[in-house]
């Protein structure tokens, strides 16, 4: 504190506002204030270093706040406000579709089919992958509901537990060790991605579509709870009691490997090259 | 609602899935695309299973593709950490010791 306190007795005397975690010699932050004109400034408890370019880019500014967001509009905000204009048209389209189709139950599952594609697609197009990640959560929220429509209850709620309540949280485990690169998406290549494999699958579909005689079982037995039948489908002798053993010895040897893997190294912490490690 | 829906939905999801792979360069995009191949394949196998006599076997498909599902995220990351740790990079085209 030595250099901030010097910095600041020499200034203009008025008491300025300094947060307690933004402390620590700063000679240029120290400088900057003791140099303005007296006024106090607005120092965020985080945002301690000195950041030359933003202070350059508020106070040259012409007076108005400037509405840059780090992660949002970017150098292109008419790409990003055209997707979303253009994803609100695709839900609404959807719900108007389903409910034309089949009522309540068809709009159901408009907002459920929505929510999955709209979620995946705003996942490929988002530049931060925090939003990504958590654009998933829509998708995996949608293919839950998917499930309820199907009347398969006990897979809706795993599907809540396990990819929503686990794999989400370990994708977002994996996105702190992900620097910021906001400039690896390019439009260009999610554009021409998306319309070359939109067109297989449109071509894909088509061909199907024409040739395939799904005859759906006539009268579709009413949706009840499974989750008996799941349960003891699991330990019954005849049914899937190997399949069930092998799917926890499975998970047991994948998660014990997954620490294996993942764990810190002795060499690692003793290392001084290693600067701290991950 | 028809299985025909449901289907198309699938299929979209798995493209979409598809295009996340291909078109991001970047690990954790590439395992998200990965869950979103395996949830489409997973609303597959519960529609066939509801509009063909409504029987288990499409469920239990589906519960253990979610284990399968549960143990490859978790190894992937750990694989992930690693690459992180050793290259610096979350890039898979960074990730080249074999190449010399």
């Amino acid at each position: 504190m030595g250099a901030d306190g010097r910095a600041i007795s020499g200034g203009s005397g008025r008491p300025l506002h300094r947060t307690p975690l933004g402390d620590g010699p700063q000679p240029s932050a120290g400088r900057a204030i003791s140099g303005g004109s007296g006024r106090p400034l607005h120092r965020t408890p985080l945002g301690g270093g000195p950041q030359p370019s933003a202070g350059r880019a508020i106070s040259g500014g012409s007076g108005r706040p400037l509405h840059r967001t780090p992660l949002g509009g970017g150098p292109q905000p008419s790409a990003q406000r055209y997707f979303y204009g253009a994803l609100a048209v695709f839900v609404l389209a959807c719900l108007v579709w389903g409910m034309r189709r089949a009522g309540a139950e068809g709009l159901a599952f408009g907002l459920c089919a929505a929510f999955t594609i709209g979620g995946s697609l705003v996942c490929i197009w988002e530049r931060s992958i925090v939003r990504s990640a958590f654009s998933l959560l829509a998708t995996f929220g949608g293919v839950a509901g998917l499930f309820v429509l199907l009347g398969a209850d006990f897979l809706a709620m795993a599907q809540i537990l396990i990819y929503v309540g686990g794999i989400l949280a370990l994708i977002l485990f994996g996105v702190m060790l992900s620097p910021p690169d906001l400039g690896e998406r390019r439009i260009p290549r999610v554009l021409v991605g998306l319309v070359l494999v939109g067109a297989a699958f449109v071509w894909v579909g088509v061909k199907v579509a024409a040739s395939a005689s799904w005859a759906a079982a006539p009268e579709l037995p009413p949706a009840g709870s499974h989750a008996r039948e799941i349960g003891v489908g699991f330990l019954a002798a005849d049914q899937y009691v190997v399949a069930f053993e092998l799917a926890a010895v499975l998970l047991t040897v994948a998660l014990v490997a997954a620490v294996y893997i993942a764990r810190r190294r002795a060499s690692d912490l003793t290392d001084p090259s290693e600067g701290g490690g991950y | 609602m028809s299985l025909g829906a449901f289907v198309a939905v699938s299929a979209a999801l798995f493209a979409l899935g598809i295009v996340c792979i291909v078109v991001r360069r970047n690990i954790l995009y590439v395992l998200m695309g990965i869950e979103m191949i395996l949830n489409a394949a997973n609303i597959n196998f519960v529609a066939f299973n509801r509009f063909n006599g409504d029987g288990l076997d499409g469920r239990m498909f589906a519960v253990f593709v979610i284990i399968l599902a549960a143990a490859e995220a978790a190894v992937a990351l750990a694989i992930v950490l690693n690459v992180f740790h050793l290259f610096d990079s979350v890039k898979p085209s960074d990730a080249d010791l074999l190449r010399e």
